[in-house]
């Protein structure tokens, strides 16, 4: 319930014969029912636009159901159309009629967040460059900045290469499974780019995405989660750091009593 | 000569996403394009990118859907601050919206609803575009929409609500020829009559479009090569303007670049001889 719901009573509604006229061919009911089949069909479009693996995965019919249930729930608040679907997973949450219901959520989330990411602002990445300025001792110090275009999940089903398979128009997606899943959402030369993660690279970054967390912690937060040889962790970690920095997740470095941010090139900004 | 100081941009095309590829690599000759507001706002994305090049070429003209001039909710001064922003970032010839209401009490229905044509309603709507063009600082252009319904509370017709609401407002009209077709078809009301009440010096631009006809009523869906019965229209709304800009919406099954614009060249052939040059 809304603020303009609360505490207001709901009027009984007037025939639509008191409010609309019939034209020669339609009745005043039948006139009003063109609007509400527009507005149905308009907003329904639009989630389908967000969501065409959710939209896949159910069918066409139980998406259009549960979009419409979703509607009823989140009616629009906003002049865009764009944060329409945004609450798609938290509706998902709750305890609502759709097949296989954690599954679509998770691949809800991932949608939700490649549809946030395409649109959000742009902010100049760090390069290699940019880190090789820095000597060991102060890289580990330092925090890092992640670009808006950026978004970090862990999922409980493995819904990437379901994503993969309806974005190039496969036929036969493969099936979803339950197992946990890390994926790293992001924007690169205006496109939206999805990364699997294993788990410690996402523990790494979910300690990086903490605000005044150092590289140092987020290195520790790898360790912790590392499973494998413990010799072969610098160079992971080093080949991860190298990763993320060319796929360009950072945009400035922190380090303590200084900010030193990437300089934004003229004309890519704009507003 | 329009009431507003600007120029002839001649004959436009509404920008879509589809044919951003062919208008980045082709840079077709296109007199001028037209955007949807909304598509542009609160995105910082490929579209923006796209939009900045394309604004380097041609003139913008930004249309919006949103604006909800008609709703009883106070005007959206957040919404308005962007739609100047970006119509300043494109250097938008004109910034247009509908002779509409789009929601109420914060929700939002996304469809362009018609007024009820009472004095009442002229006079809040009058109050919102002197409200919307004090924030944006300049005039604002507002469009006739097609309708599929009509108020018993209604007492006056649209032509004269739309007339008398420009007057009280001073803002411009942006013609939609189509729209007039649509609505006088599901509501039995002579289009000539229409167009030549709206007054010429008021029009800013026109609109013309595809439709899909029901029998029982039809639906400014956007689709499709314009009927000559639109042309018709488009011709006696040229000869009482002595020519405005044109641009062509195209919104259900886009065919090509090059397709959609030849379908708004056509309007050449409807322009007296003296007024077909730019």
């Amino acid at each position: 319930m809304g603020p303009h719901e609360r505490g207001r009573k709901r009027l009984p509604l007037a025939p639509a014969s008191a409010v609309i006229r019939p034209s020669k061919t339609l009745k005043p009911e039948q006139r009003v029912e063109i609007y509400v089949d527009a507005y149905l069909a308009r907003l329904v479009e639009a989630l389908h636009d967000d969501f065409p693996a959710v939209t896949r995965f159910l069918g066409h019919r139980a998406f259009h159901e549960m979009a419409r249930a979703y509607l009823e729930k989140f009616p629009s608040r906003s002049w865009s159309l764009s944060p329409l679907g945004r609450k798609l997973p938290e509706f998902l949450s709750r305890k609502v009629h759709v097949t296989r219901r954690e599954a679509v959520r998770a691949l809800a989330a991932v949608e939700v967040a490649m549809a946030e990411v395409f649109d959000e602002a742009a902010a100049a990445p760090l390069t290699p460059a940019d880190f090789a300025a820095l000597d060991g001792a102060q890289f580990i110090s330092s925090s890092l900045e992640f670009v808006p275009t950026f978004r970090l999940l862990e999922v409980d089903y493995d819904v990437n290469p379901y994503i993969d398979a309806v974005r190039q128009g496969r036929d036969q997606p493969p099936p979803i499974r339950k197992k946990k899943s890390w994926i790293a959402v992001y924007r690169k030369d205006f496109k939206v780019w999805r990364l699997d993660l294993r788990e410690p690279a996402y523990a790494g970054l979910s300690v990086l995405r903490q605000k005044g967390r150092t590289v140092g912690s987020a290195v520790a937060a790898i360790a912790r989660s590392w499973k494998g040889k413990p010799e072969s962790l610098p160079d992971q970690i080093k080949q991860w750091f190298g990763e993320w920095s060319s796929e360009g997740f950072f945009t400035a470095i922190r380090r303590p009593g200084r900010v030193v941010p990437r300089p934004i090139p003229e004309g890519r900004m704009g507003r | 000569m329009t009431r507003f100081d600007k120029p002839n941009l001649g004959l436009g095309v509404g920008l879509r996403t589809v044919h951003f590829g062919h208008i980045l690599n082709k840079k077709p000759k296109v007199d001028w394009f037209e955007i949807v507001t909304e598509n542009f706002l609160g995105t910082e994305g490929r579209p923006m990118w796209v939009l900045d090049q394309i604004a380097e070429r041609h003139p913008i003209v930004v249309h919006g859907v949103s604006m909800s001039v008609g709703s009883p909710d106070p005007v959206d001064r957040s919404f308005l601050a962007k739609v100047k922003a970006l119509a300043g970032r494109v250097r938008a010839v004109w910034v247009s919206d509908h002779v509409c209401w789009t929601g109420v009490a914060g929700r939002n229905l996304h469809d362009l609803l018609p007024m009820p044509y009472s004095e009442e309603a002229l006079r809040h709507m009058v109050k919102k575009i002197r409200q919307v063009q004090d924030i944006l600082e300049r005039p604002l252009v507002l469009e006739n929409p097609s309708s599929y319904v009509e108020f018993t509370s209604s007492t006056m017709p649209e032509w004269e609500f739309i007339a008398r609401m420009a007057e009280d407002a001073d803002c411009g009209l942006l013609l939609d020829v189509n729209n007039v077709y649509v609505s006088s078809f599901n509501h039995g009301f002579d289009p000539e009559t229409y167009i030549r009440a709206i007054p010429p010096e008021r029009i800013a631009y026109f609109h013309v479009a595809g439709h899909t006809n029901f029998g029982t009523h039809i639906l400014d869906t956007h689709i499709g090569p314009i009927i000559d019965p639109v042309w018709k229209l488009y011709r006696l709304a040229h000869e009482r303007t002595g020519g405005r800009s044109t641009l062509l919406e195209w919104d259900e099954e886009i065919p090509v670049f090059p397709v959609v614009h030849r379908e708004v060249l056509k309007a050449r052939k409807h322009m007296g001889a003296e007024l077909a040059a730019p």
